[in-house]
Order: structure tokens, then sequence, then C-alpha cells
């Protein structure tokens, strides 16, 4: 069967993630509906399939179908220590706001397969703060939560994450972090010690808790309005008075509900602290 | 011959020669002997040819060469052996036959003829004989007489053979014997000899000789010459050999050619006992001297030589070592300390290496240069030639060396160098690598990004549009609104055109009116009764009085129109007050009321103001309050200053010093209700209201737009049935003098009509209205049944000039809440209606209400409960005087900075000092702690909103503080920040949160955390203001250093006008100085400078001088001195400070800076 016209696929697309919703429980349909529809493409086009109709029926049918597609509809691409401009910004500019807190609680909300965590472990260790913290990690892809519980990551990307380490001002040495195993890198484990990893979905669950410091990056680009107005409530709500706030570099909580709330710590690497009125 | 013979007679035996003997031991008879000898002839005859036939047979023998070398010799022989043989056939065995047998033996034995070869020949001989003999018996014609046969003849011949044989055989032995003893004796004495030279030999004596008569001897001698020879060959071998290896030995080691050759020279001349040497090295096709032995350079310049210059050069070019003899005496001198003497010989040996020249030595010598000398010198040649050319290659390895290990270190560097590049390109490629990552995730994110913002376009186009209609909507309103208004202007203008134009018809009838009346009243001619002329006065005071209403209604509308004309001038407040007295007098007397009027002490002498309308405000009051008041009763003017500024809502009364006017009658009073309203203009105001308090009620809204204008306002104080009190409260200087025309355009009828429409306002989604509360005055209401409590709260308020609303019951009390929106409550808890703590929720409940600031005044025991409910303070009845007056003057303080109380309890001095400044604000009172005990007393005395705890105190732990006084009743709980430098445990900060959620430890961004939950807990309901900027230094608004005085010292006037002018532009004032002479001056002159700018670089009394001196007098022991250097250098800063100096700026002075600096040395 060709490919249908572009209306038609939509449709088909919709399909898709309603049989998911449906199915699965999982609700897609508020997130932004293009980069959904290139990540279904996308996923169809690595397992070589050219009806979106095959992929209904194969994700109502076998589980591990719609796990796999799960991937492909969640994860993006990360590393440790990504954008390290913002790890240098946040040693100067928020650890010392934590250290004025006998104890620090942080939400890493769609922490992926956990890079971002481990790099922010690191960070709080370096400047001493990491014994004082409890570490909330949660996404919605269970298979990319077990993948960051691990803590283990290629070995020939452990070059471009050191690259990325020094950028950030990293005080010791990156392999100091990790030790190699077979052709992977472990992440060690003093690191993980604080670290708990659970499933959370920013879409339908609610707040666990309060917060000092939330970190919810590059996550909310791919939501609607609507929902990333529910994701910025229930951060909002899981924030305590004078918490820190950080979004990823292309997102801003600009003509949102909360810009009169959050005042920028540091515009440029959208770190913002809860101080005006609720 | 003889000494052979000596011995063989010593040996001969008896036998062989006695012949009888022989015969009878050959058995050989006489008969025998006959019968051969008759045979004899033929024998004889025989004999010759047996010689030559013997003779070619012994030719076939090998020792016939041996004996017969000469033919001489054969003929002898052959001439003996032919007699031989003849005497054999002789047959007579004589003596003499016998000893010529023996004769033959000796020769034999002397000759050395072997016998086996004798036996042959003789045996041989025989043979022959024997066939001959045959042969002759054979023969018929022989003579044989005695017969016999040839066996028999034979027979005999042989035994004569036989006995020849033995004979010649024994003598043989012997002489052989004999020879062999004379040899062996010759020999036992060579070798005596022999041994002797041998041993001479071995010790090294060649020159012995043994006698060289035998052969051995001789050979022996020639062997002692040749070991001779050979020895002294080895010697000199030796020698050569050992100074080869000496000289090798020094050649050893990495020497360099110089080196060789001092040690080739140095060793040479030594060793072949040289006196003197030299040795030229061939560099570069020159002979350059390298080397000496003992040699002083005769003519120093000419120490290179070229090839083929001299016989050194001569040498290079033959290539073969020479020697010199016979040297000329002055050729060479060889010389020591002790004396010379010219060398006789001289070597010069070229240093060849495979044909190559290297090199020339020179020896020289007193003696001579033997052969082996040279011989040595050509031996050592090569290894001499080896040697430097070792010495070159090694020199040209070593540079080749260092060029090759210069090469290897060049290469290794761009090795280095290399890899470096390498390393940037590995690292850039990763980058890249890590880059196109990055822009992959990027890519991504880009995309959504641009999926949300078409999204958002669209969603903004939608809001476009919206706002589009909305704003045409606006527009329209706007335009409706601008007609409206311009219709309401036009109206006004109509009005006011009407007003002057009816003022006109009006006042035309009046006149007459009033003339006419005026005349009656006078009753000139006494033409009226009493009764007509009192009909006529009331005709005339009536008209008076319309006249004065519609003056006032004119007064009214062009101060509405904006177009009220006033004019400042220094006037003088009491001839004002008595003029507007006498005025009104007469009236109060007529009512029969007390008139009284005060000027206070502090009643200044000038004010500057409009004097006309102070006095028409003055006389609108004077009359109201003569109105108003009845028989017996007192109306009164006190004129003062007022100090209680807090009121005032008009700037100007806020700034400046301010005059009061208050009028005051003992009247009917004014109820709450209606004191609003009676200010009202005249507009809004309800008829009613006028009537009730008769013609000039339009005199009060007069008054109060004209105090508005003269920047002043009315305030009124009245209860009804005691009486009122109005207040013109003027500030000193209302506006510059002589000042026209104050066109108020704010005023009049765009007012109204500008109020209630935003201009330019267009929806927005995102923008906030920030909409300025506008300053609301207080205002209290007392919610108390019991009436005398009530009066007296109103009486406490009216000395405070708080106006104040009553409320006898809950109902009323929240009634009123919601309408007149007072700015505190005082909230009795036993009201008739229901419990004022009920009231208290309901109005904490209800949004608009919620934010009213209530006290309670109970005789009920409820504090807790109250405070809990949300009740701003708490007074019990009975309750003191103080108490009340307290807790009415925060019922009363303007609701947008109620003080909240704030204990710091921290035992460090310097930490509490920082915290209590960066805290403390104008709505914010600091209370200091420094111990658990100090904290418990102040939290009983006083009411505190927030507690800043440190947790480490001298008397105790802070958190046994908070268990204490949570547990006490008498405190109530303030909120509380933990504030401590201790690292505390889970369970340590579980604890603490029972009392406390907030804790703060103590780091350097503390302070800024700790101020923002202070003002957290503070203002919680309060808007925050956006970007809190970290306090660092406590600065004043603008505003309050205003009018202080600065005092600028500096030598270049320049500077001194233009900081001046900066400063001035800022509201400050100055003094300007120019030397450190005129500032003291000036500061002993002008008593009230504030702080000094000192300049340090100055002439005669620098900057250092004049702070000295000025800190050194007591009054100026706290005077601000900032000092102003162009020296930047570190100490200069701690000089400034030493001399006395409380900051340092450095010039060019940074203005803003400046102002910083100087704003915090100005604070009080």
């Amino acid at each position: 069967m060709s490919t249908p016209d572009h209306d038609v696929e939509y449709v088909y697309y919709d399909l898709i993630i309603d049989a998911i919703k449906i199915r699965y429980g999982y609700d897609f349909t508020m997130y932004a509906k293009s980069s959904l529809r290139r990540r279904i493409r996308d996923f169809m086009h690595d397992k070589n399939i050219d009806d979106p109709l095959d992929v209904i029926k194969d994700l109502i049918a076998d589980e591990a179908y719609f796990v796999d597609m799960l991937g492909f509809l969640t994860v993006s691409v990360t590393e440790m220590f990504r954008d390290p401009d913002f790890f240098r910004c946040f040693r100067s500019v928020v650890i010392p706001i934590l250290k004025t807190y006998p104890s620090v609680r942080i939400w890493h909300a769609g922490c992926a397969t956990g890079e971002e965590v481990y790099s922010m472990a690191i960070l709080l260790q370096e400047e001493g703060v990491l014994d004082r913290s409890k570490i909330y990690a949660t996404d919605i892809n269970i298979s990319a939560i077990d993948h960051a519980k691990q803590g283990i990551y290629n070995l020939d990307k452990m070059q471009v994450f050191a690259k990325n380490y020094l950028k950030a001002e990293g005080k010791a040495e990156f392999s100091d972090y990790y030790h190699a195993k077979y052709n992977g890198a472990v992440i060690d484990s003093s690191l993980k010690n604080n670290i708990t990893f659970a499933q959370h979905n920013l879409v339908t669950d609610g707040s666990f808790s309060d917060f000092n410091l939330i970190l919810c990056r590059n996550v909310m680009i791919y939501f609607n309005k609507d929902l990333q107005t529910r994701v910025l409530q229930l951060i909002n709500e899981s924030l305590i008075h004078y918490g820190v706030l950080c979004v990823g570099k292309k997102e801003t909580i600009s003509a949102t509900f909360l810009e009169s709330i959050y005042k920028p710590l540091d515009s440029k690497s959208k770190i913002y602290q809860k101080s005006g009125k609720q | 011959m003889e000494e052979s013979s000596k011995y063989d007679q010593a040996t001969t035996t008896y036998l062989l020669l006695e012949p009888e003997l022989v015969k009878s031991k050959f058995d050989i008879t006489n008969a025998e002997l006959e019968a051969l000898r008759t045979f004899k002839e033929y024998f004889h005859e025989e004999v010759v040819p047996f010689i030559e036939d013997f003779y070619a047979w012994m030719q076939n023998l090998p020792e016939f060469g041996m004996f017969f070398t000469s033919s001489a010799t054969l003929d002898h022989v052959k001439a003996k052996q032919i007699k031989y043989w003849q005497e054999v056939f002789s047959a007579e065995i004589t003596p003499g036959y016998l000893k010529n047998r023996e004769n033959i033996g000796l020769v034999h034995a002397r000759i050395g003829l072997p016998l086996h070869s004798y036996c042959i020949s003789m045996n041989h001989s025989a043979e022959w004989w024997k066939n001959k003999a045959i042969a002759l018996l054979k023969d018929p014609n022989t003579k044989n007489p005695k017969k016999v046969d040839a066996a028999y003849l034979n027979r005999v011949i042989n035994k004569l053979i036989q006995i020849d044989m033995t004979v010649v055989t024994e003598t043989y032995h012997k002489s052989t014997q004999n020879q062999l003893i004379k040899t062996l004796d010759d020999t036992k004495q060579i070798v005596d000899d022999v041994t002797k030279v041998a041993a001479a030999v071995v010790n090294g004596d060649y020159s012995t000789r043994l006698s060289d008569s035998q052969e051995l001897s001789r050979a022996i001698n020639k062997m002692i010459e040749a070991l001779s020879n050979a020895d002294t060959e080895n010697k000199r071998d030796a020698w050569i050999k050992n100074g080869q290896a000496e000289l090798a030995e020094k050649l050893r080691g990495d020497l360099d050619v110089a080196q060789i050759s001092a040690n080739v020279i140095n060793f040479l001349a030594v060793y072949i006992e040289a006196q003197v040497g030299t040795f030229y090295l061939l560099e570069d096709n020159k002979l350059h001297l390298i080397g000496s032995y003992a040699y002083r350079h005769r003519r120093s310049d000419t120490v290179d030589l070229n090839i083929g210059e001299g016989l050194i050069g001569q040498a290079v070019l033959e290539k073969q070592v020479m020697i010199v003899d016979n040297l000329p005496e002055d050729y060479l001198t060889i010389s020591s300390s002790l004396g010379e003497s010219s060398a006789k010989s001289i070597i010069i040996a070229p240093i060849v290496f495979e044909d190559r020249v290297m090199g020339v030595l020179e020896l020289g010598t007193m003696t001579e240069f033997k052969e082996i000398h040279l011989k040595f010198v050509e031996t050592v040649n090569e290894s001499i030639a080896v040697a430097l050319m070792s010495g070159n290659n090694r020199a040209k390895m070593k540079e080749l060396l260092d060029d090759s290990r210069k090469k290897s270190d060049a290469l290794e560097e761009q090795q280095q160098e290399l890899e470096k590049i390498n390393k940037n390109l590995q690292e850039q490629a990763d980058e890249i690598r890590a880059s196109e990552e990055e822009l992959k995730a990027q890519s991504e994110e880009l995309q959504a990004i641009n999926e949300e913002l078409e999204e958002k376009t669209q969603a903004l186009e939608n809001q476009k549009r919206d706002i589009e209609e909305k704003n045409k909507t606006l527009e329209h309103s706007k335009k409706m609104v601008q007609e409206k208004a311009e219709a309401l202007q036009k109206s006004t203008k109509y009005k006011s055109e009407f007003l002057s134009n009816m003022s006109h018809e009006l006042r035309t009838p009046l006149n007459s009116l009033l003339i006419l009346a005026q005349s009656l009243a006078d009753n000139e001619d006494n033409s009226l009764s009493k009764e007509q002329v009192e009909k006529a006065q009331v005709i005339y005071s009536s008209g008076q009085d319309l006249l004065n209403l519609i003056n006032d209604i004119l007064d009214l509308s062009k101060v509405e129109a904006g177009k009220l004309q006033v004019e400042f001038g220094a006037i003088s407040p009491k001839m004002l007050g008595d003029t507007v007295c006498d005025r009104v007098r007469p009236l109060a007397e007529a009512k029969n009321l007390n008139f009284e009027v005060v000027y206070a002490d502090d009643c200044p002498d000038i004010i500057v103001t409009d004097g006309r309308r102070v006095e028409q405000v003055l006389k609108n009051l004077l009359s109201n309050a003569i109105k108003f008041t009845d028989d017996k009763g007192t109306v009164s003017l006190k004129v003062s200053m007022e100090q209680d500024k807090s009121k005032f809502t008009t700037p100007k009364l806020a700034e400046e010093r301010v005059l009061s006017f208050a009028v005051s009658d003992t009247g009917i009073g004014i109820s709450d209700a209606d004191q609003k309203e009676i200010f009202e203009a005249f507009q809004q105001a309800d008829g009613s209201t006028n009537r009730n308090y008769g013609g000039t009620g339009l005199g009060l809204t007069i008054s109060r737009q004209l105090a508005q204008l003269l920047s002043g306002e009315i305030h009124l104080h009245s209860e009804l049935g005691k009486g009122s009190t109005f207040t013109l409260y003027l500030p000193m200087s209302s506006g510059k003098e002589g000042e026209a025309t104050v066109e108020l355009s704010n005023y009049g009828a765009t007012q109204a009509a500008a109020s209630s429409i935003p201009s330019e306002q267009f929806v927005h989604e995102a923008t906030k209205v920030n909409s300025k509360e506008s300053a609301v005055e207080p205002l209290v209401l007392i919610i108390e049944d019991d009436e005398n409590f009530r009066d007296i709260l109103i009486t406490c308020l009216n000395e405070r000039r708080v106006p104040c609303i009553t409320a006898a019951t809950a109902a009323e009390g929240m009634q009123l809440i919601k309408t007149k929106k007072p700015t505190g409550v005082i909230l009795d808890v036993g009201l008739p209606d229901r419990n004022g703590l009920d009231l208290l929720d309901e109005i904490r409940m209800n949004p608009s209400t919620q934010n009213v600031p209530v006290h309670i005044v109970t005789g009920y025991d409820v504090k807790e409960k109250s405070m809990e409910k949300g009740a701003v303070g708490y007074v019990s009845k009975p309750v003191k005087k103080d108490e009340l007056i307290a807790m009415l003057d925060k019922a009363s303080s303007a609701i947008s900075e109620p003080i909240k109380e704030v204990l710091i309890v921290e035992d460090d001095n310097h930490q509490l000092k920082s915290i209590e400044k960066l805290i403390a604000s104008d709505s914010i009172n600091v209370t200091c702690a420094q111990s658990v005990a100090q904290a418990e007393q102040v939290l009983h005395e006083k009411r505190i909103h927030c507690m800043v705890l440190d947790l480490g105190l001298p008397d105790g732990n802070g958190k046994g503080l908070l268990e204490k006084i949570s547990k006490d009743k008498d405190v109530v709980l303030p909120a509380i920040i933990v504030h401590t430098a201790k690292s505390l445990t889970e369970e340590e900060e579980k604890e603490l949160a029972e009392y406390s959620p907030t804790i703060v430890v103590k780091t350097a961004d503390a302070p800024q955390r700790l101020l923002d939950e202070v003002n957290l807990f503070l203002h919680k309901i309060s808007e925050e203001p956006n970007g809190t900027s970290p306090i660092k230094r406590k600065t004043l608004s603008n505003n309050e250093i205003e009018g202080r005085k600065i005092l600028l010292v500096d030598d270049d006037m320049r500077n001194n006008i233009a900081l001046g002018s900066y400063l001035r532009e800022h509201g400050l004032k100055t003094v300007t100085a120019d030397n450190g002479e005129l500032a003291i001056e000036y500061l002993e002159k002008e008593k009230d400078i504030d702080l000094v700018l000192m300049d340090i670089m100055m002439p005669v009394k620098d900057g250092y001088e004049t702070i000295a001196y000025i800190r050194k007098q007591k009054q100026y022991k706290d005077l601000p001195i900032i000092a102003l250097t162009a020296k930047a250098m570190s100490d200069e800063r701690q000089k400034c400070i030493n001399v006395g100096a409380n900051d340092y700026l450095t010039k060019p002075v940074d203005l803003e800076k400046l102002f910083d600096v100087m704003k915090v040395w100005l604070y009080k």
C-alpha cells in the first residue's frame, strides 16, 4: 500500500495515539503533534513499516512492540553535562542557595536515560552538597528508567562526556566517576546512593513532594501548550518558596503564568527562582 | 793415519796378524796353497779383466757413486785392487799379506764403506773367480801339475777370500770401534763444550764459541751466532713492540686529535730518545702545529706550513720517513735549564694512512738516531695514523652526532608539534562529533520548538484579532468618552458662562435690593418703626446671604472650571486671623456665643500662601461654626504648628512644616455618616444635606477645593451633640512668592472624566496593569457595644485626628467593614448579637475583608484564640491607657505598612548587628537578644511576629528555647526561621521542623535568603516587588538625604562647582571651600554640615592635615568625612582612614558611587 496522503496520514497517527491511550493508558494526545508524528514516522522507518495501520495492529497485540515504540516516542538524544554552560552557571548561581538549606530535595522530571541526573550528582558531590541531597529522577518510560538506574553507558561516548565535563568546570577527572567494564562505562555507585529512580507520568500524575530544586529540561518542548501549563502547575506546586527551577536552553517560562512568580537567576541558562506570590 | 793406527795397534787381535794361527783357523794347508800357486800366472792374467768386470758390476751398486767420485781416485783404487788380487793368487799368507788385509779394513772403516757392500762385492768376486777356476780347469791348456779339480781349487780360493774377509771385517770392526770410541770421546768433549756454551747462551751470553775443529762445534758456533743474532733481533722487535704497545695504550680511549698528537709526540720523543719534537697536522692542505715536545717557537708566525714547504712540507709529498744527520750547529738547539746543545740529527716522519698524509712528526736528538729508532717510527706510523684517523673520525662523528642529535631533537619537537596538532585535530574531530550530536539533538528540539512556535503564532494571531476587536471597541468607547468629556466641558463652560451672566443678572437687582434695604435699615429719617427697621435688616441680611451664595457658587464653578486664580504672597497668619475674626465676631456676638482666638507660641510670622483664599476658607468655617453652635456655646480659632504629619496625604504637607487653623465649636456636631458626605462636590450633594445645614453648605466644598489649591487640607473632627472642629492645614510655603496663576488642569471636569477610563490601555494577556493603590486615609472602625468605652475610643481617636466610625453590633460592624473599608478595626468580643471571635473568623474568611487588621479588646481571656484567628493585636479589659494608645496607634496607622516585630536571637554580636541592619526597614521593628534568657524576656514583653533563631546560644540551645516557649501560654509563638552554622542531622532537622519549616544554613548567601524568608513571613499577602535586588549596603531612598548639607573641599573650584551642582540637583545643600583653612572656618560657621567631601591634594593645608584637624575637635568627632584622592595606591586608602576619614573615593569620582557612599554615611 502506498503512503497515504497527508491528511489521511495524520488521521492514522491520531489513531495510533488513541490506540496507545486506550490500550496502555499512556496519553500522548497533549504532546506537540508535529514532533510526535515525526517520531512515529522515524519508528516506522526504523522498523521498515509502510502502513501505519500495521503499527496499530502490532502495538495493540504486542506489548513489547509498544515498549519499543515508546522509546521512539519519548526518549531523546542526550549526553552527560550536555550544555556545559548550564552546569557552569548552576555551580555559581544555584549551589550557594542550596548550601543555605540543611537538606536539599531535588527532582529531575523527565530524566530519560539518566545522563543529566548523574551529571548533576557529580556536580553536587564536587560542591559538597550531594550528601545532604535527596534526588528523585522520574520519567514516563520505564525502560529508560531502568537504563538510568543501571548507570551504564557506551564507553566511546565517555570521551564526549569528558569534554563536556571539562567545559562545565568539573573539579576532578571525569574518569574518576566511572570504571570501564567490557565495552561499557559503569557510573560509580557512590553517585547512585542518593538517587531514587521512579516512573512518573507528567501528563497524568500529580505532585509527590516538595522540592528545593526541580529540573525539567528539554521535556516540555514536546508538549502542547495546555500540557505545558499543566506541567508547570505541577512543578509550581512541587517547589518550595525560593526554590529553583531549571528548564532547557530552548525553553522559557515567559508568556506563562509562572513569569510573574518566578524571577530569573540566570536568564541565559534558564534558571529561575520562585519568589513571587502564588 | 797415525792417530788411527795408534788406535789400531791397541786393539788388533793376535789372530789376524799371525799366519799360522790364521791357517789353522781357516783350515788352509800349505798344500792347498801350493796347489793354488801353480795356477798363479793364470790367475794373475785374469786379475785385470776381473777388475774391469768388477767395476762394471759395481757401478750398479748405489754405494759406488758415494766413494768413487773422481776418476783419479778410481784409478788409484783400481791399481790397489790389482795389487791385492795378485797378492791373493800368490797364495802366500805372510804377516805382510795379513797386514795389507788389515789396512784394507782400516781403509774401509775410515772411508765408511758399509761392510755389507764389501761382503757383497767379495761374494761376487768369489763367484767370478769360481767360475774362472772352473773355466780354467776345463781348459785343456792349463797346466795342472797337481791335478786338482775345480772344486778343490775353489775351496782354496774361498778360503783365502774368507781369510781376507775375516781380517778385513775384524779390522773394520775394530777400526770402527776405535773410531766410535774416539768419536764418543770427541763427542763427549763437544757435548761438554756445548753444554757450557748452551748454559752461557741460556744466560744470554752469545759471545762464547766452541773451537771450530769439529763440524758440530762449528755448527754449534753458527747456531750460537744465529741465536745471538736472533736474540738481538728479538730484543729489537720487543723494544719496537713494547713501544707500539705503550703508544697504543696512550692512544687508547676517546681522545681528540690534539690529545692524540700530544700523547704521540711526548711518547715518541721519550721513547726514541729525542729531546725535541713537533707534530704537524695536515688540515685543509696546510700543516698546522698541533703538538710539541720541549719546543720553543723560534718564529711564532710560521706555525702553519704549506705542503712542500721545508722538510716537513716535503715529507708530506714524499710520504717517506727521513733522517737528517750531521745537522749544522745552529740548526736546532736542545736546551734545558742547565745548559744547551745543538741537535745532531732529526727524524721527519710523515704520518700516512692509506696513502694519505695526515701529519708530520719531527724529532730531534743530540745524539744520533739509530736504525731501530727509525724502524720504530716507521712501525708506529700506522698506529698514529690510525689513531689520528680515529681521532678525526671521532671528532667528525661527534659533530655528526651532535648534528644528528640536534636534528633528532628538532625532529622530536616537530613530532611533538605534530602530535599536538594531531591531538588538536582529534579533539576538534571529537568536538565536531559532539557538535554533530548536539546539532542532531538541537535540530530535534528546534523542530519541536518550530512546531510549538507555529501553534503559538496561530494562537497569537487569534489573540491579535481579538485584541484588534477589543481595541476597536476601546477606540469607540474612548471616542464616546471624549465626546462626553467635550460635551461636559462644553456644558461646564456654558454653565460658567451662564453663571457669570446670571451673576451679573442676579447681582444687578440684588444690588438695588441691598442698597435699598440698607438705607431702610439705616432709617435715617426715622420714618420706619422698629419692626419695619428690623424687617429691613432681615431683608438686608438675606440679600447679603444671597449675594454671598451667588459669589460662592461662582467661585465654586470657577474652581471647578479650573480657572481660579491663586496668588501667593507672604502673609502674617496673625493678621489674617484677626481680619477674619473681626468680620465674624459680630455674628458670634449676635448669637451670644463665646468667641476665642488663640495664637500658639510656635505660630510663625510669615506664611507664603494666598491670603484672600485663606480668609475665604476661614470665614466659611467660622461662619459655619457660628451657625451650628447654639446659644452659650463657644467658637474658637486656634492657630498653631501641626506636628503630627502622619495624617496628611498631600505631599507638601508631609514635606514642609504645617500651620493649622483650627475652627472649633461646641455645636450640634456631625454624624459620622454625614461627615464624608458634606465635603462632596455640589454636583453630587444631596440637596437635603445642604438645606439642613443652611445656605452656606456649598462653602465647605469650596473651602476644600481652595485648601487643595493651596496645597493644604481640611480635616474634620466632629461628634454628634458635642461639637466639631474644622482644621485648615497649610504648608509654610504653598508656592513661590508672586506666582500668579496656577492653572490646575487636573482639577475640574476632566478630573471626573479621566478617572474612570484607563487611557491607551489595550488588553494584553501577559502584561499586568500596575495600578498603584492610592493612599488610603486611615479610618478606624470601632465595633463595641459598650457606649462608654466606645466614647473613650472615639475621643482618643479624635485626639489623634483619626477618623473613626462605630458599630454596636457584629452585623453592623461587618456591614461597615464591607462598605466603608476601614483601615483598622477595633473589635470587642462580647457583642450582643454574636461572639466577636466568630466575627473575626468571618472577616478572615471573606476575601474582601480578610486584609483588615483587627485588634481585639475584650474582658474575656481569649488571647491565644484571638491571635490564632489572626488578630493583629490584643488588649484585655480593663485597658490601661498606654496600652490603649498603643493599640490605637497601631490600628490607625496606614495599612500599607503595619509595623512587624522581628526578634533576632544571636549571640555573636557582629552577626547580630549585620542581620539587624539587613532586616530593619520602615515596616519592621527589630529587637535583639543574645541569649535564651534575653529572648524569653522579649517574647514575654511583646508580640513578636517573626523570630530569627541561632541554635548555639551561651545559656542553652535554640531548640530548647523553642520547646520552652511553645509550652508557654503567655507567649504567642512567632514564625520561626532557624539560622545556624551547625550542620544538622536528619533527626535534628525533623525535630526542628516541628516548630519551624524554615532553616537557613549560615553561608555566604544566607543573608539574602534570610531576608527573603523574613519578608515572606511578614508580607504573606502584600505583593512582592519584582526582581528583588540583593541589598548589599543599607541605603536610603533619595528622599531621606534630601536637604542635607554637604561641605565640598577642593582647591580646584571647577570641581567644586561641578560636584556641587550635581549634589544640588539631587536636593542636597552645598557649601564649598577651596582650601583647608576655609573648610574649617565654614565648618564652624555653618553649624549644620552633615558630611564633608575632602580633596586630599591641596596646597597650604592638605586634606590629611585638614581631616586630622577636624577630627581633633570633639564636636566633629562623628562628622562623616569622605576623602577624594587621585591616588589609587592601596596604602593611600589606609592613610586616609588612619587620619580620620570615614571612607575614600578615587578621582575621577564616579558620581553614582559617590552618592551611594554618601547615603551610607548620612544614614542615621
